[in-house]
């Protein structure tokens, strides 16, 4: 089953903007990915969910989850992943009553995401790129 | 899967105005941070008597329906018409604007329009930080639409 964030991990690829490759082909890796930090030494986006607020429930079974998004930019550019943070935030900050899968009945619908913050850089990581995280409150119903 | 991937978001919902009533044409108030919720409530009388055999009340509707007055607010835009005249003209004048306040999501029972009547506008106060703010009030005259998909206009 597909999970949430990744659902938003192909909503980032789907960015006219070019914010990154969710499924890879020959000629595009893949760069965006969800709850893991591959060995690669390219510049790539992490998506991490972490705890957000508890779920609103109806009586009959409905619910509306509100999870938060912590979201990592590593990237080999010269501003360390600024400007690529501000572009996924430009993307998802307010994103709003969209569904998810597109080609088949919808599994999901993101209400609105919501950014927290600014992007915020944290220097370097382990291996010199730089690292900028900017967290998202997300409410989504299934 | 639960009930509610197809229940509504309430972010982009909108408030238009119509200068001439709910026959004119709309005009989508830029700038709103919050849409007062759409409301109505009838009363009732008393219409208990000595045959009540169970000893519960009884009651029937009273006559009047009454409607909820709507509140706005928003970020003030002095190159906005609405924000800077228009509104308080139309109090001003007592003149019926038509208002049509539209739910976000897919244009299905979204609807819900009517005549009514601006009854304040007042701008928020001035801190030393922050966005200028305004808020106005507006309540319904007559019967409103049932919740529609599309306007007569």
């Amino acid at each position: 089953m597909t999970l949430w964030m990744e659902y938003i991990g192909q909503y980032l690829a789907a960015s006219s903007a070019g914010i990154g490759v969710w499924t890879a082909t020959s000629t595009a890796p893949k760069t965006i990915y969800a709850n893991n930090l591959p060995g690669s030494t390219a510049s790539l986006i992490v998506l991490y969910p972490y705890a957000g607020r508890a779920p609103d429930w109806s009586m009959d079974g409905g619910v509306i989850r509100y999870p938060n998004l912590n979201i990592h930019v590593h990237s080999t550019a010269s501003d360390g992943g600024y400007q690529k943070s501000i572009d996924i935030r430009s993307r998802l900050d307010h994103a709003h009553d969209f569904s998810y899968p597109t080609s088949t009945t919808a599994q999901i619908q993101f209400k609105i995401i919501q950014a927290l913050g600014e992007p915020e850089y944290l220097g370097r990581d382990e291996i010199g790129r730089g690292y900028c995280v900017t967290n998202y409150a997300v409410e989504y119903t299934t | 899967m639960s009930t509610f991937i197809n229940s509504r978001p309430v972010y982009p919902s909108a408030l238009s105005l119509s200068s001439v009533g709910s026959t004119g044409t709309f005009t989508e108030i830029a700038a709103l941070t919050n849409i007062g919720g759409y409301g109505i409530t009838k009363g009732t009388v008393d219409v208990t008597n000595h045959g009540t055999t169970d000893g519960y009340e009884q009651v029937k509707p009273e006559g009047i329906t009454r409607t909820k007055e709507l509140s706005f607010t928003g970020w003030y835009l002095t190159t906005n018409t609405h924000h800077t005249t228009l509104l308080s003209s139309a109090m001003d004048a007592g003149a019926v604007v038509g208002w049509k306040v539209a739910l976000a999501g897919t244009s299905s029972n979204n609807i819900r329009y009517g005549d009514g009547n601006i009854t304040s506008y007042s701008l928020g106060d001035l801190g030393v930080a922050g966005q200028v703010n305004f808020t106005f009030t507006l309540k319904p005259t007559g019967k409103p639409s049932d919740w529609c998909s599309s306007t007569t206009s």
